[in-house]
């Protein structure tokens, strides 16, 4: 199995987060909040532009991790891959109209037997995200389990 | 006291293919039958990353999304379109405890967070 070579490997990304792009995510989720939605509700709080949702820090960290998942000495392991735990952290609230730069490296690559004798593969994957004057936004934890034959 | 909060979605049937449009997540194994079944599972799944943004939908309410100030969870089983999910959480001071169960019982994440 490939893959043993990338710990330690970095992945970078620029996203402009877009008012129109929130309004597509929150409309899969059938979310309503005005806090993304509604232009002028936001304006009226605090003159600023509507909110990205919290967990928006998947599409704006996915460029980042599309450049690892696209590593020869990974992409072979996608068919087995699946999402075991995520984690993130939430600082500065991402807004329409920021601009978020997102790290992303390989943190840890171990392997877990479990009941049945399979042998999984487990990738911990850090990001770091902050916006466009520098503030952090996001730091996140993927765990990536690639599962036994 | 403890809070308690529940509230129920169910999976629109072409829910993993309009997230991946959203997402830009497009692994066969959310939108492709045939790949899924292939690769050892019942049938196309949803994204983990929409059940936990569905999750933190349930526990951010339509209030300020400023106040999740952090999410972890653990994904412990697939979630199929047209499962319908059931969001459990218990709220005490800042920390909050959530689990989501799919019709049969079965839990497909649990998961901690804090609120300000």
């Amino acid at each position: 199995m490939s893959g043993d070579n990338i710990i330690g490997r970095e992945y970078e990304s620029d996203y402009e987060v877009s008012y129109e792009k929130v309004k597509e995510y929150v409309r899969v989720l059938d979310d309503n909040n005005p806090y993304y939605t509604d232009r002028e509700f936001v304006k009226s709080l605090d003159g600023g532009h509507p909110f990205a949702p919290p967990t928006f820090a998947a599409i704006y960290c996915q460029p980042a991790l599309e450049n690892l998942y696209f590593d020869p000495e990974f992409s072979n392991l996608i068919p087995r891959l699946v999402h075991g735990e995520q984690e993130y952290h939430f600082h500065e609230p991402v807004r329409a109209g920021d601009i978020i730069h997102t790290n992303a490296v390989i943190d840890k690559n171990y392997t877990k037997t479990n009941q049945a004798g399979k042998i999984h593969r487990i990738f911990e994957i850090k990001t770091t995200s902050s916006n466009q004057d520098n503030k952090l936004v996001c730091t996140g934890l993927y765990t990536l389990l690639f599962r036994g034959e | 006291m403890p809070k308690k909060k529940r509230s129920n979605t169910i999976i629109g049937k072409y829910m993993p293919y309009y997230y991946a449009g959203a997402s830009l997540d497009f692994n066969l194994i959310h939108i492709d039958q045939d790949y899924a079944k292939a690769n050892g599972l019942p049938g196309i799944i949803l994204q983990g990353m929409c059940t936990m943004a569905l999750t933190a939908k349930h526990l951010i309410d339509n209030g300020n999304p400023a106040q999740l100030r952090s999410i972890k969870v653990r994904f412990l089983n697939p979630v199929l379109p047209e499962d319908e999910l059931v969001f459990d959480s218990v709220t005490k001071g800042p920390d909050v405890s959530v689990i989501v169960k799919n019709q049969n019982g079965g839990r497909v994440l649990k998961g901690k967070a804090t609120l300000k």
